[in-house]
């Protein structure tokens, strides 16, 4: 028997469950990296993290530049601050995806949230601060390797199933920012950073299945079908992010703060190039009475596909904090901001496998942080604070999946609505740090933690996930004030 | 930015070596010797805190009103007053006397011994005896510890709200006053924690934000007029017994009070009203019956000194 004399029976379908994960693993969607859909990222300066990114009100070190460059012109004095991220760990389950069994994907890493600097120029301009810093908003380093032997999928028994994922992926910005009080009570500032963001996956995932396969003259033979893609996809986006910021000092200890914020991007490219490759074998012998055995492959297709687009992000989102907080005392401070994150509606539609999808665009997000620092003693203060961080994606829509009334997602209105759809996970979490304080320095070292539900739609094939995610990170920072 | 495990080593160590390069405030070294009482080590702790406390607070005011440097006159300074008080009734205490870059007429006594007159004062004196009785004023305050018992009866809450009340510089602006934190302490970590945790002893008496509290209240409302009209009478006593005329800060009080400039007059801010001070001082010769003694004036001295005193333009 000829390799060519072989077919898959039941037109390949038996491997979907599989097929379709490969597939939706390449698609844009299913990579949420650097997290850019998150906007709340609170490992921003040494007191900030550990008020839960609550720190539009206050923004008075040289994490202003961030949180609001206003705060920099009530700053007490100059300071230079770094944060370590010391190590992050995130796991991300979907609920019951291969069958009855949980999918997880998880990532850990350590990076630098936070450096910067605070210069007083009062004996210049009185009020008047100016400030650098570079602190990197998102990050992720995965190094993944999962593989599933003899699950039953639905129907479908997988012999194995193997996959790789590596990705690396950042956001950082980098400026400077000037601080002014034209008034006693009233501080003004604008700041200026150099904006870059860079994901690159590369991805490898192997499915095989044992199948039947037809052979000459009706006859069939005991075989096996595999499934292999190698994807690799790489974004690069670059920018300048304007930030103006505004901050006044209220009666009784109160200040209320304003930032508004939008990056310029100046170029963004996406390429990606994938490598799909289906290939059917069996080791069965001749059964047309030759004596030579037939060794695989009997039949191989390959399907290499690039994609290229100078607009896979589209235009970056409108930014605002409104933050208030309290200087109770000397010893206590409580905080609260809310941000509002703009949609993006313009984002690149061709990069999606159907193109009927933006995978990068964004819907509006609102988010909430409430921070408090309490002095236990003068030189320990303990910073605690709650946060939201929610999901610009959209919320993942449910299919009725009605073959006979044409509801699946080969009819195309209905893919549109119910198939590919990315994640949708909304978090929430919190934060503890303690520092140690002395004349001129200060340590700090804590957790933040952040707890996430959501719904997936990981095979892309209608079928809805209860998401579950989980984030810890153990973050030390330094300031030294001189 | 993504960190190799040992780049986050390294960065961790530069953390530490920063860290380790802190200037800390320095703490007294245990000195060998035979073992103290648990109330002689209470006292030399007490008295390792005043001396702290005193040695922030004469940072601060030198920082910020400068320092005359001229060895001539800084030297004849410190000879007068370590003179006097040799004569006080603490002269086993150590005295350290500076001069302000100031025209000010003025003189502050930072507990712990640091002595600092300023320029203006020194320029009012006409004789080393004026001079000695001015510096014996600042000597009782040092050895009753007027100051430092001040700072030692003020509550926490008080003694925080009296450091950032104002500052050398002037009053820290409206706006900004409530983002001040809390001094932080410069002991260990573990035992303040611990302190705290066991309820034993508490928060003690933080020596920056009472070194703080002190200048606030030397350049703020003063002292109370009682401990003045004591360290008046304190120092005129010291300067008697070390020989010199008893009247000496009777005629200095009297210039000043005859003088308009409010260089003279801020005094009256920090200080007793002048005619009061003199007042009380009268009273003290009356009782040691000072018509009888006959002191030094140390003019001809003290005029050879002035000629080498500085000129510069800061008020």
């Amino acid at each position: 028997m000829t390799g060519g004399g072989l077919k898959l029976l039941n037109n390949g379908l038996r491997l979907s469950g599989l097929i379709v994960l490969v597939h939706v693993s390449m698609s844009w969607g299913g990579h949420a990296l650097a997290d850019q859909f998150h906007y709340n990222n609170v490992l921003v300066g040494t007191r900030a993290v550990g008020m839960g990114g609550a720190f539009g009100g206050v923004a008075d070190d040289a994490s202003g530049l961030y949180y609001n460059p206003g705060g920099l012109a009530f700053a007490l004095s100059n300071d230079i601050q770094g944060s370590a991220n010391a190590f992050y760990d995130k796991t991300t389950t979907y609920k019951q995806t291969l069958g009855t069994t949980d999918f997880s994907e998880s990532s850990s890493g350590s990076l630098t949230p936070f450096f910067g600097g605070l210069q007083k120029l009062d004996r210049y301009v009185e009020g008047l601060s100016v400030a650098f810093g570079v602190f990197y908003v998102d990050g992720d380093l995965k190094d993944q390797d999962t593989t599933i032997e003899g699950k039953q999928i639905s129907t479908t028994k997988i012999d194995r199933y193997h996959r790789t994922s590596n990705a690396r992926a950042g956001t950082y910005y980098a400026g400077a920012a000037v601080g002014y009080r034209p008034l006693p009570n009233l501080g003004f500032g604008f700041g200026l950073t150099y904006h870059n963001a860079d994901e690159l996956v590369q991805e490898f995932q192997f499915a095989k299945q044992s199948v039947t396969l037809a052979g000459s003259n009706n006859t069939t033979v005991p075989g096996w079908s595999t499934l292999s893609s190698n994807v690799r996809q790489h974004l690069s986006v670059y920018g300048v992010q304007p930030v103006f910021g505004a901050q006044a000092a209220l009666p009784m200890g109160f200040t209320v703060g304003l930032t508004l914020k939008k990056t310029m991007i100046a170029t963004q490219t996406l390429e990606s190039t994938s490598e799909v490759t289906q290939t059917y074998a069996t080791d069965a012998q001749n059964t047309n009475g030759a004596s030579t055995t037939v060794k695989s492959p009997v039949s191989n297709t390959v399907n290499i596909a690039t994609l290229k687009s100078k607009k896979p992000v589209g235009s970056a989102p409108f930014e605002s904090r409104l933050g208030l907080a309290w200087f109770a005392n000397t010893r206590l401070l409580l905080a609260f901001d809310v941000m509002y994150i703009g949609a993006v509606t313009d984002a690149d539609t061709s990069i999606d496998p159907v193109k009927v999808r933006a995978p990068y665009a964004k819907e509006a997000v609102t988010n909430f942080a409430l921070g408090s620092e309490y002095f236990i003693t003068p030189s320990l203060p303990l910073r605690v604070g709650v946060f939201t961080n929610n999901d610009a994606r959209p919320k993942v829509a449910t299919g009725t999946h009605n073959a006979a009334a044409g509801q699946t997602c080969s009819n195309l209105d209905y893919y549109k609505k119910y198939c590919g759809q990315p994640d949708h996970i909304d978090y929430y979490g919190g934060s503890l740090f303690i520092a140690w304080v002395q004349p001129n320095s200060q340590i700090s070292a804590g957790v933040t933690v952040q707890q996430g539900t959501g719904k997936a739609e990981k095979l892309g094939d209608d079928k809805v996930q209860d998401v579950k995610s989980k984030q810890y990170s153990f973050a030390f920072s330094a300031t030294h004030n001189l | 930015m993504w960190f190799h495990p040992r780049h986050v080593a390294l960065l961790l160590a530069l953390v530490g070596v920063t860290l380790a390069c802190t200037p800390k405030a320095q703490q007294p070294t245990e000195p060998a010797g035979p073992k103290l009482s648990a109330e002689q080590q209470k006292a030399l702790d007490d008295y390792r805190q005043e001396i702290e406390v005193g040695r922030n607070m004469a940072g601060r005011l030198l920082g910020y009103y400068g320092i005359i440097e001229d060895e001539k006159v800084l030297g004849y300074v410190n000879q007068v007053g370590n003179y006097v008080a040799s004569y006080s009734d603490a002269p086993e205490r150590r005295y350290m006397f500076a001069i302000l870059k100031h025209e000010s007429v003025n003189a502050f006594a930072c507990p712990g011994g640091y002595i600092l007159i300023t320029m203006g004062a020194l320029r009012n004196a006409k004789n080393e005896a004026e001079l000695a009785s001015i510096l014996g004023h600042e000597v009782a305050h040092v050895g009753k510890r007027h100051m430092y018992d001040a700072l030692k009866k003020m509550k926490e809450k008080e003694l925080e709200d009296a450091a950032k009340s104002k500052t050398v510089g002037g009053p820290m602006q409206d706006a900004l006053v409530p983002r001040a934190r809390p001094e932080p302490d410069t002991s260990s970590t573990g035992s303040r924690l611990a302190e705290y945790l066991t309820g034993k002893g508490g928060i003690g008496l933080n020596v920056l934000a009472a070194a703080q509290a002190g200048m606030n209240l030397m350049t703020g409302k003063g002292l109370d007029k009682s401990v003045e009209f004591e360290a008046d009478q304190e120092g005129v006593r010291y300067a008697i017994r070390a020989g010199y005329e008893p009247k000496a800060l009777l005629t200095y009080l009297k210039r000043l009070e005859d003088q308009s400039d409010k260089k003279v007059k801020n005094l009256e801010k920090t200080h007793p009203a002048m005619a009061d001070r003199r007042k009380h001082i009268a009273e003290l010769l009356k009782t040691m019956k000072a018509e009888d003694i006959i002191g030094a004036s140390g003019e001809e001295r003290f005029t050879k000194v002035k000629k080498a005193f500085p000129k510069f333009e800061r008020e």
